[in-house]
């Protein structure tokens, strides 16, 4: 099976969208030095209140969870997972695997595992382009900060991947699959941020799992293990739980 | 020997199957999200308030409300049309359907635009819906504010709708040279984004806008409240004119499908 | 030959989609290394069956088993040593014709050296060795079914399920397939199911055959004894006489 997933892996890299997606995330990582070279003073201020936190630094982390990587995490996951199995039905490939030693179980958890482990080589080279590229550019940029609070939504980006790919299958439909998928992650990307706006409603917030992956905000200035683990646990958890079933649905799936 | 239908022949045909039950869904959806806006942006602590209206020169809180609404028609509007229009030739032509559909007596023109007309024509109706909601809510909440009217609010929802319609429609032309549907959703996700990117900027680098007034009150998303008053009735023009632009549009795709290899 | 010495048993097999009686009590046995023909019209339960005999469709009354394996309950088993060529069917289009089969020996743990060779020598067998690097986009008709043939094989299979295999090729292409399957049964032993409406493709490859008609088993054996039996000189007429008989 890690041969299988590995194979599947470097089939999916090598595929258009994928240069599409590095792309449009090399564009956002050379397009924020200038989006950011002066925030105006009413955006300063609130994100220094919401987050207690004055540094340009979390200026710019807010930037970039909220308006880059959150947006990212909304809309590539879904482009990535919207195959996994339905593709393979629909254009007759699945006449073909499903025959194979393989049940379709097992085949969707190494196409979803697949499709994650590309969320995470893209978003992974994102990060590190930016780390190398945003000093001297970017007021205040910490790299190691800012590495270890993106490792964190990392796993919110993995998860997304593995939601959108248990969502479509049960849609059971690609293009309605891929809508409903976009829309629930929407709500959770818009929703990802609002405990730091409202304190009220910090606890509550926490069950949204891109909350979760934004949780190294509370306290940019000391990013630690204690910080990052418990979120990156519940992550790892949510996923597993979501590809468990997603591969429970799938089993509905005609080949 | 056979008949040959005409354009309205092949539209009512397509009429008849286009997808019904999404758009309905999402439509319910938007008017969900207007009604969530409106029962929850005013528990916001006065700063998160104070930061938009700030940031998007917003007079008062119908304004901040109005501009979430907005958000909330265009997002669903755009992507409920999305999902369907893969399906007029990026899907079909995966699926092996498309040749064979093709191969009947129907000129291709016709054919992608008597296809892409029903879905676009319930991207609006969805747009419609969740604007009327908007100025509905509106309405009702006549504390929050009188910065922007009912009318201005569905006047600008109306236009973002048409806007929605004319790109899915020109997407179609991107779709007939793309032969992986997830590369499409990709294109048309990084289009989406596109016309956002404005506004983003206006939050974060108003500065960038200093000496371009054109650009400020034509590609920020507020500035459709600013101009309420004008969106009132440039709204439902910008709506009724979308229509037949997005069906030239879509015989565009069909006449460059045509002169293509793309089957 | 005794029953757990048949590559493949089927036993009463029946199969119903709502309304929809596809199989009905349908049962034959398929030696080891034979090239087994089934035949029927269109909608006569010959995919069905073999859906069932790889596990990718449940029965709903009988049992069958594979090299021993029954079909339901070690499913996984049946398909380790199957081969499968479904009559639908398409390739990924982004991939090429050699990671497809590399891909494919992958769902079987082939080790990855063993892989690379298999796909080699499938490649070069079925003469794809210039197209091998080409993506499967733009194979044609012929192409496409001589690499769906050769992903059947990548696991060097036991049994081997064809369906409707040679529909869609050209005389040339369907002479090479035959001649490639007759090769594998006498060479490799490996036992082929043949399902064909196409009945001088049954008649060229197979010794015995079953007849199915409406779900329904109306003949096996031999060919030739089938012909004696029912006066017909013909494949054709075979199968028209077996029909007419049933209907009346």
């Amino acid at each position: 099976m890690t041969r299988l997933l590995w194979l599947d892996y470097l089939a999916s890299l090598r595929e258009r969208k994928t240069y599409v997606a590095a792309a449009m995330l090399a564009y956002a990582v050379l397009a924020i030095p200038l989006l950011l070279a002066d925030p105006p003073p009413h955006v300063r201020e609130a994100i220094a209140a919401w987050f207690d936190d004055g540094d340009p630094f979390a200026v710019f982390m807010f930037v970039w969870i909220d308006l880059v990587m959150n947006k990212v995490v909304a809309f590539i996951p879904v482009i990535l997972a919207s195959g996994v199995v339905l593709r393979e039905r629909d254009t007759g490939v699945l006449a073909l695997l499903a025959a194979k030693p393989l049940t379709l179980p097992r085949y969707f958890v190494v196409r979803t595992i697949s499709a994650c482990a590309v969320m995470l080589t893209l978003y992974a080279a994102t990060q590190l382009l930016a780390a190398a590229w945003y000093p001297g550019r970017v007021a205040g940029f910490r790299p190691g900060a800012f590495l270890a609070a993106m490792s964190l939504h990392a796993f919110a980006a993995v998860f997304a991947t593995a939601f959108a790919a248990t969502v479509i299958v049960a849609v059971g439909r690609r293009g309605a699959g891929t809508l409903v998928a976009l829309m629930l992650l929407g709500v959770m990307v818009g929703l990802a941020l609002v405990g730091f706006y409202q304190p009220e409603w910090y606890a509550r917030t926490l069950a949204n799992p891109l909350t979760l992956g934004a949780l190294a905000m509370r306290d940019l200035e000391h990013v630690r293990a204690s910080l990052l683990l418990p979120p990156m646990l519940a992550l790892t958890g949510l996923t597993a739980v979501t590809i468990a079933v997603g591969a429970w649905v799938v089993r509905k799936v005609e080949a | 020997m056979t008949d040959t239908l005409g354009f309205s022949g092949h539209l009512r045909r397509e009429w008849r199957f286009a997808p019904r039950r999404g758009p309905i869904v999402m439509m319910l959806v938007g008017v969900g999200c207007v009604a969530f806006n409106h029962l929850v942006l005013p528990l916001f602590p006065e700063r998160a308030i104070a930061f938009m209206r700030a940031g998007f020169r917003l007079e008062d809180m119908a304004g901040v409300l109005a501009l979430n609404d907005l958000m909330g028609v265009y997002f669903p509007t755009f992507f409920v049309g999305l999902a369907s229009s893969l399906g007029v030739v990026l899907l079909a032509r995966e699926e092996h359907r498309l040749e064979l559909l093709l191969a009947k007596p129907v000129r291709t023109a016709d054919f992608v635009a008597a296809r892409a007309l029903p879905v676009l024509a319930w991207t609006a109706a969805v747009g419609v819906g969740i604007s009327a909601a908007m100025a509905v809510a509106l309405a009702l909440q006549g504390e929050v504010g009188r910065s922007v009217s009912p009318v201005g609010a569905l006047g600008g929802g109306l236009f973002l709708t048409a806007l929605a319609v004319v790109l899915l429609a020109a997407l179609q032309i991107a779709f007939v040279r793309i032969r992986d549907p997830f590369t499409g959703l990709l294109v048309a996700c990084g289009v989406w984004l596109g016309t956002s990117v404005p506004t983003a900027v206006l939050l974060y680098r108003p500065d960038a806008f200093a000496g371009h007034p054109v650009a400020l009150h034509n590609l920020v998303m507020p500035s459709l409240l600013w101009h309420e008053a004008t969106l009132g009735w440039l709204g439902p023009l910008c709506l009724l004119a979308s229509l037949p632009l997005a069906v030239a549009l879509a015989r565009t795709a069909g006449a460059w499908l045509e002169r293509s290899d793309a089957l | 030959m005794s029953a757990s010495a048949m590559a493949i048993t089927v036993e009463g097999l029946g199969k119903r989609f709502g309304a929809v009686q596809a199989v009905d009590d349908v049962s034959f046995a398929v030696e080891p290394g034979e090239i087994f023909g089934f035949m029927g019209h269109n909608g006569a339960g010959k995919t069905t069956t073999l859906r069932i005999l790889l596990g990718l469709t449940q029965p709903t009354r009988g049992r069958a088993t594979v090299l021993g394996h029954d079909v339901v309950r070690a499913t996984l088993d049946v398909r380790r040593v199957s081969g499968y060529l479904p009559a639908s069917y398409a390739l990924p289009p982004d991939m090429t014709a050699r990671e497809f089969l590399l891909y494919v020996a992958a769902m079987f743990a082939i080790p990855p050296a063993q892989a690379r060779a298999r796909s080699e020598a499938l490649l070069r067998r079925f003469g794809l060795e210039g197209a091998a690097d080409r993506k499967l986009r733009g194979f044609s008709t012929g192409m496409t079914q001589k690499v769906g043939l050769a992903q059947a094989l990548i696991n060097e299979p036991r049994v081997l399920f064809l369906d409707e295999p040679t529909s869609g090729l050209d005389p040339l292409g369907r002479h090479e397939l035959l001649e490639h399957l007759r090769a594998l049964s006498q060479q490799q032993g490996v036992t082929v199911v043949f399902s064909s409406h196409i009945l001088s493709d049954v008649e060229t490859l197979c010794r015995r055959v079953a007849a199915l008609h409406h779900a329904r088993l109306i003949a096996c054996g031999e060919i030739a004894a089938l012909k004696r039996e029912h006066g017909a000189a013909t494949m054709d007429e075979l199968y028209l006489e077996l029909v007419r008989r049933q209907a009346s």
